[in-house]
Protein backbone atom coordinates (compact mmCIF):
# COMPACT_ATOMS: atom_id res chain seq x y z
CA UNK A 1 0.00 0.00 0.00
CA UNK A 2 1.34 3.29 -1.29
CA UNK A 3 1.02 6.30 1.40
CA UNK A 4 -1.03 8.12 -1.06
CA UNK A 5 -3.42 4.92 -0.66
CA UNK A 6 -2.91 5.41 3.14
CA UNK A 7 -3.87 8.26 3.55
CA UNK A 8 -7.21 8.45 1.53
CA UNK A 9 -8.47 6.24 4.28
CA UNK A 10 -8.59 8.73 6.78
CA UNK A 11 -12.54 8.98 6.77
CA UNK A 12 -13.20 5.58 6.83
CA UNK A 13 -10.90 5.28 9.82
CA UNK A 14 -12.59 7.64 11.52
CA UNK A 15 -15.68 6.22 10.61
CA UNK A 16 -15.30 2.61 11.90
CA UNK A 17 -15.14 1.62 7.77
CA UNK A 18 -12.13 -0.23 7.76
CA UNK A 19 -11.43 -3.75 7.95
CA UNK A 20 -9.44 -4.50 10.67
CA UNK A 21 -6.37 -5.27 8.36
CA UNK A 22 -6.75 -2.27 6.88
CA UNK A 23 -6.95 -0.34 10.45
CA UNK A 24 -3.90 -1.53 11.16
CA UNK A 25 -1.78 -0.68 8.17
CA UNK A 26 -3.49 2.53 8.22
CA UNK A 27 -2.97 3.18 12.38
CA UNK A 28 0.58 2.52 11.54
CA UNK A 29 1.10 4.99 8.86
CA UNK A 30 -0.77 7.35 11.34
CA UNK A 31 2.24 7.09 13.71
CA UNK A 32 4.61 8.79 11.05
CA UNK A 33 1.99 11.06 8.70
CA UNK A 34 1.60 14.71 10.36
CA UNK A 35 -1.00 15.31 7.70
CA UNK A 36 -2.99 12.39 9.34
CA UNK A 37 -2.70 13.22 12.68
CA UNK A 38 -3.93 16.38 12.23
CA UNK A 39 -6.77 15.35 9.91
CA UNK A 40 -7.97 12.51 11.75
CA UNK A 41 -8.47 14.96 14.81
CA UNK A 42 -10.53 17.14 13.36
CA UNK A 43 -12.49 14.68 11.65
CA UNK A 44 -12.55 12.69 14.77
CA UNK A 45 -15.01 15.44 16.30
CA UNK A 46 -17.04 14.97 13.36
CA UNK A 47 -17.99 11.74 13.86
CA UNK A 48 -18.56 12.52 17.23
CA UNK A 49 -20.54 14.39 16.34
CA UNK A 50 -23.32 12.03 14.21
CA UNK A 51 -23.08 10.14 17.85
CA UNK A 52 -26.11 12.89 18.78
CA UNK A 53 -27.85 11.80 15.85
CA UNK A 54 -30.98 10.20 17.89
CA UNK A 55 -33.86 11.13 19.54
CA UNK A 56 -34.31 10.27 23.35
CA UNK A 57 -37.13 8.46 23.81
CA UNK A 58 -39.24 6.79 26.85
CA UNK A 59 -37.70 3.84 28.37
CA UNK A 60 -38.73 0.40 28.92
CA UNK A 61 -40.10 -0.49 32.14
CA UNK A 62 -38.14 -1.81 34.82
CA UNK A 63 -34.97 -1.71 32.60
CA UNK A 64 -32.89 -0.06 35.35
CA UNK A 65 -33.58 -3.33 37.52
CA UNK A 66 -32.74 -5.49 34.96
CA UNK A 67 -29.90 -3.71 33.59
CA UNK A 68 -28.34 -3.58 37.26
CA UNK A 69 -29.67 -7.04 38.28
CA UNK A 70 -27.09 -8.32 35.18
CA UNK A 71 -24.48 -5.68 35.85
CA UNK A 72 -23.85 -6.51 39.48
CA UNK A 73 -25.28 -10.31 39.21
CA UNK A 74 -21.96 -11.02 37.86
CA UNK A 75 -19.62 -11.15 40.57
CA UNK A 76 -22.35 -12.17 42.73
CA UNK A 77 -22.26 -15.10 41.74
CA UNK A 78 -20.91 -17.88 44.22
CA UNK A 79 -18.10 -20.13 42.75
CA UNK A 80 -18.76 -23.79 43.19
CA UNK A 81 -22.55 -23.39 42.57
CA UNK A 82 -22.27 -24.11 38.99
CA UNK A 83 -25.29 -25.93 38.07
CA UNK A 84 -24.68 -26.00 34.25
CA UNK A 85 -21.34 -26.62 32.17
CA UNK A 86 -21.04 -26.37 29.04
CA UNK A 87 -22.04 -29.56 27.32
CA UNK A 88 -20.02 -28.80 24.26
CA UNK A 89 -21.53 -29.81 20.94
CA UNK A 90 -23.26 -32.65 20.75
CA UNK A 91 -25.23 -34.29 17.83
CA UNK A 92 -28.80 -34.53 18.24
CA UNK A 93 -31.85 -32.36 18.75
CA UNK A 94 -31.19 -28.61 17.38
CA UNK A 95 -32.98 -25.54 18.00
CA UNK A 96 -34.75 -25.99 14.81
CA UNK A 97 -36.03 -29.40 15.42
CA UNK A 98 -37.19 -28.59 19.08
CA UNK A 99 -39.03 -31.63 20.49
CA UNK A 100 -40.80 -29.88 23.14
CA UNK A 101 -42.30 -32.54 25.76
CA UNK A 102 -45.00 -29.92 26.25
CA UNK A 103 -45.71 -26.93 24.95
CA UNK A 104 -44.72 -24.10 27.28
CA UNK A 105 -41.14 -25.70 26.94
CA UNK A 106 -39.54 -23.07 25.48
CA UNK A 107 -39.62 -19.43 26.59
CA UNK A 108 -38.19 -16.46 27.07
CA UNK A 109 -36.17 -15.80 30.81
CA UNK A 110 -36.05 -13.08 32.89
CA UNK A 111 -32.30 -12.09 33.88
CA UNK A 112 -30.68 -14.54 36.19
CA UNK A 113 -28.88 -13.29 38.72
CA UNK A 114 -27.07 -15.44 42.02
CA UNK A 115 -25.94 -14.63 45.03
CA UNK A 116 -23.24 -15.76 47.61
CA UNK A 117 -23.61 -17.29 50.63
CA UNK A 118 -23.86 -14.48 53.01
CA UNK A 119 -20.50 -15.80 54.89
CA UNK A 120 -18.44 -15.51 51.06
CA UNK A 121 -16.61 -12.58 50.46
CA UNK A 122 -17.30 -10.99 46.98
CA UNK A 123 -14.81 -11.51 45.50
CA UNK A 124 -13.26 -8.39 43.23
CA UNK A 125 -12.90 -9.64 39.90
CA UNK A 126 -14.80 -13.19 39.51
CA UNK A 127 -14.45 -15.40 37.17
CA UNK A 128 -17.92 -16.19 35.36
CA UNK A 129 -18.40 -19.60 33.96
CA UNK A 130 -21.51 -19.14 32.30
CA UNK A 131 -23.64 -16.39 33.75
CA UNK A 132 -22.65 -13.74 31.95
CA UNK A 133 -25.45 -11.46 31.01
CA UNK A 134 -28.31 -13.57 30.03
CA UNK A 135 -29.92 -11.74 27.02
CA UNK A 136 -32.54 -14.74 26.68
CA UNK A 137 -32.65 -17.86 28.04
CA UNK A 138 -34.46 -21.17 26.30
CA UNK A 139 -34.79 -24.62 28.21
CA UNK A 140 -35.44 -27.46 25.86
CA UNK A 141 -36.77 -30.29 27.04
CA UNK A 142 -35.73 -33.46 24.96
CA UNK A 143 -35.94 -36.70 24.81
CA UNK A 144 -35.28 -37.16 28.81
CA UNK A 145 -32.42 -34.80 28.10
CA UNK A 146 -32.71 -31.07 29.70
CA UNK A 147 -30.46 -28.42 27.11
CA UNK A 148 -29.99 -24.47 28.49
CA UNK A 149 -29.84 -22.40 25.05
CA UNK A 150 -28.40 -19.16 26.31
CA UNK A 151 -28.66 -16.74 23.84
CA UNK A 152 -26.77 -13.74 24.24
CA UNK A 153 -25.94 -10.59 21.93
CA UNK A 154 -24.76 -11.13 18.46
CA UNK A 155 -23.68 -14.79 19.22
CA UNK A 156 -25.81 -17.84 17.77
CA UNK A 157 -27.24 -19.94 21.07
CA UNK A 158 -24.89 -21.77 23.08
CA UNK A 159 -26.18 -24.70 24.23
CA UNK A 160 -25.77 -26.68 27.22
CA UNK A 161 -26.87 -29.93 28.65
CA UNK A 162 -28.33 -29.74 32.18
CA UNK A 163 -28.50 -33.37 32.12
CA UNK A 164 -31.09 -36.26 31.71
CA UNK A 165 -34.50 -35.01 33.39
CA UNK A 166 -35.79 -36.91 36.70
CA UNK A 167 -38.19 -35.51 37.50
CA UNK A 168 -40.85 -32.45 36.60
CA UNK A 169 -43.52 -31.01 38.84
CA UNK A 170 -45.67 -28.08 39.16
CA UNK A 171 -45.01 -26.02 41.62
CA UNK A 172 -47.86 -24.60 44.21
CA UNK A 173 -48.56 -21.09 43.89
CA UNK A 174 -49.38 -18.60 45.99
CA UNK A 175 -50.54 -15.69 43.56
CA UNK A 176 -53.41 -16.23 40.98
CA UNK A 177 -52.25 -16.23 37.42
CA UNK A 178 -48.59 -16.76 38.07
CA UNK A 179 -46.97 -20.36 37.73
CA UNK A 180 -44.16 -22.23 38.04
CA UNK A 181 -43.15 -25.74 36.39
CA UNK A 182 -39.64 -27.06 38.40
CA UNK A 183 -37.23 -29.29 36.52
CA UNK A 184 -34.72 -31.65 38.44
CA UNK A 185 -31.90 -32.58 35.82
CA UNK A 186 -29.28 -35.15 37.06
CA UNK A 187 -25.58 -34.72 35.05
CA UNK A 188 -22.80 -36.26 36.72
CA UNK A 189 -24.02 -36.89 40.12
CA UNK A 190 -24.92 -33.53 40.40
CA UNK A 191 -28.46 -32.06 40.39
CA UNK A 192 -29.88 -29.18 38.70
CA UNK A 193 -33.05 -26.94 39.61
CA UNK A 194 -34.60 -25.24 36.36
CA UNK A 195 -38.03 -23.77 37.29
CA UNK A 196 -39.59 -21.86 34.52
CA UNK A 197 -41.93 -19.01 35.82
CA UNK A 198 -45.03 -17.21 33.98
CA UNK A 199 -47.26 -14.42 35.02
CA UNK A 200 -44.98 -13.19 38.07
CA UNK A 201 -45.97 -9.99 39.03
CA UNK A 202 -43.11 -7.35 38.17
CA UNK A 203 -40.86 -6.44 41.39
CA UNK A 204 -41.24 -2.54 42.46
CA UNK A 205 -38.72 -0.58 43.95
CA UNK A 206 -36.37 -2.84 45.83
CA UNK A 207 -37.91 -6.04 45.46
CA UNK A 208 -36.81 -9.58 44.01
CA UNK A 209 -37.25 -12.99 43.46
CA UNK A 210 -35.55 -15.42 45.49
CA UNK A 211 -35.06 -19.20 45.04
CA UNK A 212 -34.41 -21.17 48.90
CA UNK A 213 -33.66 -24.89 49.37
CA UNK A 214 -35.55 -25.91 52.39
CA UNK A 215 -34.79 -28.72 54.67
CA UNK A 216 -37.06 -29.14 58.26
CA UNK A 217 -34.79 -28.01 61.33
CA UNK A 218 -32.34 -25.84 59.55
CA UNK A 219 -32.34 -22.34 58.03
CA UNK A 220 -33.27 -21.96 54.23
CA UNK A 221 -30.46 -22.04 51.76
CA UNK A 222 -30.68 -19.19 49.21
CA UNK A 223 -30.24 -20.78 45.76
CA UNK A 224 -30.18 -17.40 43.99
CA UNK A 225 -32.42 -14.60 43.30
CA UNK A 226 -33.88 -12.95 40.11
CA UNK A 227 -36.25 -10.68 38.40
CA UNK A 228 -38.88 -11.06 35.61
CA UNK A 229 -38.31 -10.91 32.09
CA UNK A 230 -41.31 -8.77 29.87
CA UNK A 231 -44.35 -10.53 30.72
CA UNK A 232 -43.73 -11.75 33.98
CA UNK A 233 -41.16 -14.55 32.30
CA UNK A 234 -38.46 -16.35 33.97
CA UNK A 235 -36.18 -18.74 33.95
CA UNK A 236 -34.07 -19.68 37.21
CA UNK A 237 -31.25 -22.45 37.16
CA UNK A 238 -28.95 -23.35 40.14
CA UNK A 239 -27.38 -26.46 41.63
CA UNK A 240 -29.78 -28.41 44.01
CA UNK A 241 -28.18 -28.93 47.08
CA UNK A 242 -28.67 -32.62 48.07
CA UNK A 243 -30.70 -33.38 50.94
CA UNK A 244 -33.11 -30.66 50.81
CA UNK A 245 -36.76 -31.94 50.41
CA UNK A 246 -38.86 -28.47 49.50
CA UNK A 247 -38.10 -25.77 47.25
CA UNK A 248 -39.71 -22.14 47.70
CA UNK A 249 -39.89 -18.80 46.11
CA UNK A 250 -40.26 -15.87 47.85
CA UNK A 251 -40.91 -12.27 46.84
CA UNK A 252 -38.03 -10.40 49.03
CA UNK A 253 -37.98 -6.51 49.72
CA UNK A 254 -34.60 -6.43 49.15
CA UNK A 255 -31.87 -7.78 46.93
CA UNK A 256 -29.25 -9.87 49.15
CA UNK A 257 -31.94 -11.30 52.34
CA UNK A 258 -29.72 -14.11 54.06
CA UNK A 259 -33.24 -15.26 55.54
CA UNK A 260 -36.57 -15.01 53.46
CA UNK A 261 -38.45 -11.88 54.97
CA UNK A 262 -40.77 -11.87 51.64
CA UNK A 263 -44.36 -13.01 50.88
CA UNK A 264 -43.70 -17.14 50.00
CA UNK A 265 -44.74 -17.31 46.36
CA UNK A 266 -44.59 -20.85 45.33
CA UNK A 267 -43.34 -24.12 46.83
CA UNK A 268 -42.72 -27.50 45.64
CA UNK A 269 -42.00 -30.72 47.56
CA UNK A 270 -39.35 -32.62 45.61
CA UNK A 271 -39.98 -35.93 47.51
CA UNK B 1 -24.58 17.60 46.17
CA UNK B 2 -24.18 16.49 42.80
CA UNK B 3 -20.83 14.19 42.01
CA UNK B 4 -18.85 15.14 38.88
CA UNK B 5 -18.53 12.62 36.08
CA UNK B 6 -15.04 12.53 36.73
CA UNK B 7 -15.68 11.82 40.56
CA UNK B 8 -18.02 9.00 39.56
CA UNK B 9 -15.75 7.40 37.48
CA UNK B 10 -13.48 7.34 40.35
CA UNK B 11 -15.85 5.93 42.70
CA UNK B 12 -16.40 3.28 40.18
CA UNK B 13 -13.10 2.39 39.64
CA UNK B 14 -12.72 1.79 43.30
CA UNK B 15 -15.67 -0.49 42.57
CA UNK B 16 -18.59 1.78 44.23
CA UNK B 17 -21.88 0.08 43.36
CA UNK B 18 -23.61 3.04 44.15
CA UNK B 19 -21.54 5.12 42.15
CA UNK B 20 -22.47 3.09 39.15
CA UNK B 21 -26.29 3.04 39.68
CA UNK B 22 -25.96 6.70 39.24
CA UNK B 23 -23.62 6.97 36.07
CA UNK B 24 -26.36 5.07 34.62
CA UNK B 25 -29.18 6.85 36.18
CA UNK B 26 -27.07 10.34 34.57
CA UNK B 27 -27.05 7.88 31.16
CA UNK B 28 -29.60 5.47 30.68
CA UNK B 29 -31.83 7.99 28.33
CA UNK B 30 -29.03 8.79 26.00
CA UNK B 31 -27.61 5.27 25.63
CA UNK B 32 -31.02 3.49 25.41
CA UNK B 33 -31.71 6.43 22.87
CA UNK B 34 -28.67 5.65 20.55
CA UNK B 35 -29.02 2.08 20.68
CA UNK B 36 -32.14 1.97 19.38
CA UNK B 37 -31.36 4.68 16.65
CA UNK B 38 -28.90 1.99 15.64
CA UNK B 39 -30.84 -1.49 15.84
CA UNK B 40 -34.31 0.17 16.21
CA UNK B 41 -35.26 -2.52 18.18
CA UNK B 42 -36.30 -1.63 21.52
CA UNK B 43 -35.41 -5.13 23.13
CA UNK B 44 -32.12 -5.25 21.46
CA UNK B 45 -31.13 -1.52 22.65
CA UNK B 46 -32.04 -2.65 26.00
CA UNK B 47 -29.16 -5.61 25.22
CA UNK B 48 -26.91 -3.29 24.66
CA UNK B 49 -27.61 -0.71 27.57
CA UNK B 50 -26.94 -3.81 29.63
CA UNK B 51 -23.47 -4.98 27.48
CA UNK B 52 -22.50 -1.09 27.88
CA UNK B 53 -22.59 -0.79 31.74
CA UNK B 54 -21.28 -4.24 31.86
CA UNK B 55 -18.43 -3.67 30.10
CA UNK B 56 -17.81 -0.42 32.01
CA UNK B 57 -18.34 -2.42 35.41
CA UNK B 58 -15.92 -5.46 34.57
CA UNK B 59 -12.83 -2.89 32.69
CA UNK B 60 -13.53 -0.45 35.84
CA UNK B 61 -9.69 -0.80 37.02
CA UNK B 62 -8.50 -0.39 33.73
CA UNK B 63 -10.57 2.57 32.22
CA UNK B 64 -9.06 6.48 32.24
CA UNK B 65 -11.84 8.57 33.37
CA UNK B 66 -10.05 11.77 32.30
CA UNK B 67 -10.52 10.97 28.22
CA UNK B 68 -12.80 13.50 26.20
CA UNK B 69 -16.66 13.63 27.15
CA UNK B 70 -17.62 10.85 29.32
CA UNK B 71 -20.78 11.14 27.24
CA UNK B 72 -19.16 10.44 23.63
CA UNK B 73 -16.97 7.59 25.50
CA UNK B 74 -20.06 5.63 26.79
CA UNK B 75 -21.99 6.27 22.92
CA UNK B 76 -19.00 5.16 21.38
CA UNK B 77 -19.03 2.37 23.33
CA UNK B 78 -22.81 1.71 22.92
CA UNK B 79 -21.84 2.25 18.96
CA UNK B 80 -19.31 -0.43 19.00
CA UNK B 81 -21.59 -3.11 20.53
CA UNK B 82 -24.54 -2.10 18.27
CA UNK B 83 -22.54 -2.29 15.10
CA UNK B 84 -21.39 -6.12 16.43
CA UNK B 85 -25.33 -6.37 16.95
CA UNK B 86 -25.79 -5.26 13.44
CA UNK B 87 -23.47 -7.00 11.60
CA UNK B 88 -24.49 -10.13 13.46
CA UNK B 89 -28.27 -9.93 12.34
CA UNK B 90 -26.97 -9.15 8.42
CA UNK B 91 -24.89 -12.25 8.50
CA UNK B 92 -28.37 -13.93 9.92
CA UNK B 93 -30.03 -12.12 6.59
CA UNK B 94 -32.71 -10.31 8.84
CA UNK B 95 -31.33 -7.28 7.51
CA UNK B 96 -31.68 -6.67 3.70
CA UNK B 97 -27.98 -5.05 2.78
CA UNK B 98 -29.30 -3.69 -0.74
CA UNK B 99 -32.37 -1.35 0.63
CA UNK B 100 -30.69 2.34 -0.23
CA UNK B 101 -33.02 3.72 3.08
CA UNK B 102 -34.79 2.62 5.86
CA UNK B 103 -37.33 4.24 7.68
CA UNK B 104 -37.65 3.53 11.06
CA UNK B 105 -40.50 3.75 13.56
CA UNK B 106 -39.51 5.26 17.36
CA UNK B 107 -41.56 5.69 20.68
CA UNK B 108 -43.22 8.85 21.07
CA UNK B 109 -41.24 11.41 22.37
CA UNK B 110 -40.80 11.49 26.32
CA UNK B 111 -41.95 14.75 28.10
CA UNK B 112 -38.13 15.98 28.32
CA UNK B 113 -36.57 17.21 31.37
CA UNK B 114 -34.89 20.81 30.70
CA UNK B 115 -31.38 19.55 30.34
CA UNK B 116 -32.54 17.13 28.03
CA UNK B 117 -33.73 20.26 25.16
CA UNK B 118 -29.74 20.81 24.46
CA UNK B 119 -29.69 17.30 23.47
CA UNK B 120 -32.40 18.14 21.36
CA UNK B 121 -30.76 20.80 19.58
CA UNK B 122 -27.57 19.01 19.07
CA UNK B 123 -29.48 16.48 17.53
CA UNK B 124 -31.26 18.07 15.26
CA UNK B 125 -28.20 19.69 14.35
CA UNK B 126 -26.24 17.11 13.15
CA UNK B 127 -29.57 15.84 11.73
CA UNK B 128 -29.63 19.09 9.65
CA UNK B 129 -26.12 18.88 8.63
CA UNK B 130 -26.45 15.40 7.30
CA UNK B 131 -30.00 15.83 5.28
CA UNK B 132 -28.40 18.57 3.81
CA UNK B 133 -25.45 16.26 2.13
CA UNK B 134 -26.52 15.03 -1.38
CA UNK B 135 -27.51 11.26 -1.28
CA UNK B 136 -24.67 10.23 -2.84
CA UNK B 137 -22.24 11.53 0.01
CA UNK B 138 -24.90 11.15 2.41
CA UNK B 139 -25.88 6.99 2.55
CA UNK B 140 -22.50 6.15 2.28
CA UNK B 141 -20.98 7.65 5.10
CA UNK B 142 -24.52 7.14 7.22
CA UNK B 143 -24.14 3.30 6.42
CA UNK B 144 -20.43 2.90 7.19
CA UNK B 145 -20.72 4.78 10.42
CA UNK B 146 -24.25 3.63 11.27
CA UNK B 147 -24.44 0.33 10.27
CA UNK B 148 -20.55 -0.74 10.30
CA UNK B 149 -20.47 -1.61 6.26
CA UNK B 150 -16.64 -1.13 5.34
CA UNK B 151 -15.75 0.76 2.18
CA UNK B 152 -15.75 -2.36 0.02
CA UNK B 153 -19.24 -3.51 1.04
CA UNK B 154 -20.19 0.09 0.06
CA UNK B 155 -18.81 0.30 -3.04
CA UNK B 156 -20.58 -3.07 -4.23
CA UNK B 157 -23.71 -2.60 -2.77
CA UNK B 158 -24.15 0.98 -5.00
CA UNK B 159 -21.81 -0.93 -7.60
CA UNK B 160 -19.61 1.95 -7.35
CA UNK B 161 -15.64 1.73 -7.96
CA UNK B 162 -13.96 1.56 -3.94
CA UNK B 163 -12.14 5.09 -4.90
CA UNK B 164 -15.84 6.84 -5.74
CA UNK B 165 -17.03 5.76 -2.41
CA UNK B 166 -13.70 7.33 -0.84
CA UNK B 167 -14.24 10.47 -2.45
CA UNK B 168 -17.94 10.76 -1.76
CA UNK B 169 -17.48 10.04 1.83
CA UNK B 170 -14.57 12.78 1.75
CA UNK B 171 -16.54 15.62 0.20
CA UNK B 172 -19.63 14.87 2.42
CA UNK B 173 -16.91 14.68 5.37
CA UNK B 174 -15.64 18.11 4.43
CA UNK B 175 -18.95 19.19 4.33
CA UNK B 176 -20.05 18.34 7.54
CA UNK B 177 -17.09 19.76 9.26
CA UNK B 178 -17.88 22.96 7.75
CA UNK B 179 -21.24 22.58 9.26
CA UNK B 180 -19.63 21.75 12.37
CA UNK B 181 -17.27 24.62 13.12
CA UNK B 182 -19.77 26.87 12.53
CA UNK B 183 -22.26 25.54 14.83
CA UNK B 184 -19.36 25.78 17.37
CA UNK B 185 -18.94 29.62 16.74
CA UNK B 186 -22.46 30.24 16.66
CA UNK B 187 -22.33 28.68 20.34
CA UNK B 188 -18.87 30.26 21.49
CA UNK B 189 -20.39 33.94 20.44
ZN1 LIG C 1 -1.23 10.07 5.71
Amino acid sequence: MDTQELCSMREAYVLDGLTDEERRHFEEHLKTCKECQQEVTALQEVADWMLYDFDEVEIPDGMESRVLASVFGDELFEEGSVAIRSGGAKTGSAMDSRPAVDSGSAMDSGHIVRIPQASRPSRRTSVLRWLTPIAASVLILAGGSAYLYRQSLGLSPLRESVGTVQAQLPMTAVTKGSAAVLTVADRLSQQSLLIRFSGLPETKGSQIYQVWAIRPGQAPKSLGVFYPGRHGQALFASVLPKGYPTVAVTLEPHAIDKQPEGKKMFVANLT
Amino acid sequence: MTRTDEELMRDIAEGSRAALTELYRRYERPVYGFALRMVRDSQAAEEIVQDVFTRIWKARDSFNPSSASLRTWMLTIAKRIAIDYIRSRQRRGTLALDSEEKTYDVPDRAALPDEMASHADTSRQIRQALDSLPSDQRIPIERMYYEGLTQQEIAEILSVPIGTVKSRIRLGMEKLRRQLTSVEMEETL
